[in-house]
């Protein structure tokens, strides 16, 4: 129960960015960012959008449990979720920011969690591998939606919404079929418990 | 896009152990999603004047009931319930420069404006199952939990929580379960364990004619499409697959039409042209779609949200 992470309880574990941005320009327009052109970037950037309503779940970082916001990731390609892309190069997110407010979510500042890369861009909590290839690491990636959390961009899961993961889950672990597949069942079971402590901990703030 | 040489070419699709009259496709997903009701197409972009247009939802039909009203008292104006969605499409492209050598020497039938005709239309066919699936996984409910299998009593609380989100049983046939192979094949384990032999996987032929050979049956009233095109989730660490109802997913395009001789209009939405480069010897064959996809009704404002994604392990 003590390894159960609400912002309140353990300040001194705050994760933190693993990685800068550099602060280069994104190839957004409608956003307010700078006029410096960024031309057909090779690797778009990514988008992460927040909705309250969306369940968290249970994420590990830094070896510790926490009860996090599942993001959503929004993939910038112009014809999706009203994505559109001008004539330099630029995508257009004003069509994105209607149907995302109209939804209930909140697209994340991309500044914070984009970084250039070889014409392209990759988010900070992916690295480069030696034959140049990107790939995404969970785990950084936990530690930077806590980060998120823990500097107050993000508000900490409610109440509502961790009750609701972790009724979803106990049903997952006492499915009686479940009993063939003990791994799966203690998985579940054991964020359960680290769902309900977690509730009962926003409850005592 | 660079041409197709001979050189490129030569060294593996042309020497002489390997010329034949067969050739194997890359093993990729070729299986687009099929027509269902719970992918509505929304808009034909031809002649819209805009590449962006807002599809209105209204509470027309019975989403409003009536009010009781006292006798003698005047019934107000009731006031109509909406949202809107944000549609656009965007231009889809693809070219292939083969050289006249590349043409001419051609062993396996295959560089030639048919096949790369029978190409672009598939290749842009799959563009909007890319699309669709691509945005799916954007739903505000969500099932399932990051890194654990996709199990049988993960799909029933979901199925169970998009019933109570959308205020209405699922009638058999209108929702669409897309899933990743992943997903999918944690799922058919737990239902083959949970049915004790009992459950056969047989899709009748007629059924795979019509939903395309990603269907894999229909299983607690949902039509099951499995795609290699779901994303993954968690940055890396889940897949997002989602089941939707009719109006959850809306998609658009713009039909196209043929105004040159070298130009020919597949499907009516597909222009495909041949664009000759006499002094370089090569022949491009191009193709342009306009697509887009986004999602519809699920709004928190209104509490009224058709679609749930499903979260799991990516394996």
């Amino acid at each position: 129960v003590s390894k159960v992470l609400q912002k309140s309880d353990q300040p001194a574990t705050q994760a933190k960015p693993v990685e800068e941005p550099t602060g280069a320009r994104l190839p957004f327009a409608g956003l307010g960012t700078s006029p410096a052109a960024v031309r057909q970037p090779k690797g778009p950037p990514v988008l992460l959008a927040y909705s309250p309503d969306r369940n968290p779940d249970v994420f590990k970082v830094d070896g510790v449990d926490r009860v996090l916001p599942i993001l959503r990731t929004v993939r910038c390609r112009a014809g999706t979720n009203g994505i559109t892309r001008r004539k330099n190069g630029d995508f257009d997110l004003s069509g994105l920011e209607d149907n995302l407010r109209e939804s209930g979510w909140k697209l994340i500042d991309p500044t914070r969690y984009n970084v250039a890369h070889e014409g392209g861009w990759r988010p900070v909590w992916s690295t480069v591998r030696a034959d140049g290839r990107v790939v995404e690491s969970p785990a950084k990636y936990a530690a930077f939606v806590a980060s998120l959390v823990d500097d107050g961009t993000l508000p900490p899961p409610s109440e509502a919404g961790i009750e609701r993961q972790a009724e979803h889950l106990r049903a997952v672990a006492t499915h009686p079929k479940m009993v063939d597949r003990p791994r799966d069942r203690e998985k579940a079971e054991a964020r359960v418990r680290l769902l309900d402590a977690a509730l009962d901990a926003a409850g005592a703030a | 896009v660079a041409a197709i040489t001979f050189s490129d070419v030569l060294t593996d699709q042309r020497v002489s152990e390997i010329l034949n009259a067969e050739w194997l496709r890359l093993a990729k997903d070729p299986n687009a999603l099929p027509n269902h009701p719970a992918i509505r197409y929304a808009k034909d972009f031809a002649g819209a004047g805009t590449l962006t247009l807002k599809i209105p939802a209204v509470g027309f039909m019975g989403y409003d009931l009536p009010d009781q009203i006292a006798e003698g008292a005047d019934v107000p104006d009731s006031t109509i319930t909406d949202s809107q969605v944000t549609l656009t499409v965007a231009r889809y492209s693809k070219a292939y420069s083969p050289t006249d050598v590349v043409k001419y020497t051609d062993s396996l039938g295959i560089f030639n404006a048919a096949s790369f005709a029978q190409d672009a239309m598939q290749s842009h066919v799959l563009k909007l199952t890319d699309l669709i699936a691509n945005v799916v996984d954007g739903f505000n409910a969500t099932a399932g939990t990051t890194t654990q299998n996709l199990s049988i009593a993960t799909v029933a609380g979901a199925i169970a929580t998009l019933e109570a989100n959308a205020h209405q049983s699922i009638p058999v046939g209108m929702a669409l379960g897309l899933l990743h192979p992943d997903q999918w094949g944690d799922f058919r384990t737990d239902l083959i364990s949970n049915a004790g032999g009992a459950l056969q996987y047989h899709v009748p032929a007629e059924k795979l004619r019509v939903m395309g050979l990603g269907y894999a049956g229909e299983f607690l009233g949902i039509d099951w499409i499995v795609s290699d095109y779901v994303p993954t989730a968690n940055a890396g660490a889940d897949r997002a697959g989602a089941i939707w109802l009719p109006g959850a997913v809306l998609w658009g395009d713009m039909s196209q039409y043929a105004d040159s001789a070298d130009s020919v209009v597949l499907g009516n939405k597909i222009l495909f042209e041949r664009d000759r480069n006499a002094r370089g010897a090569t022949t491009s064959f191009i193709s342009h779609s306009y697509l887009g996809a986004t999602l519809g009704i699920d709004s928190s404002a209104l509490s009224h949200r058709l679609g749930i994604t499903l979260i799991s392990d990516l394996n």
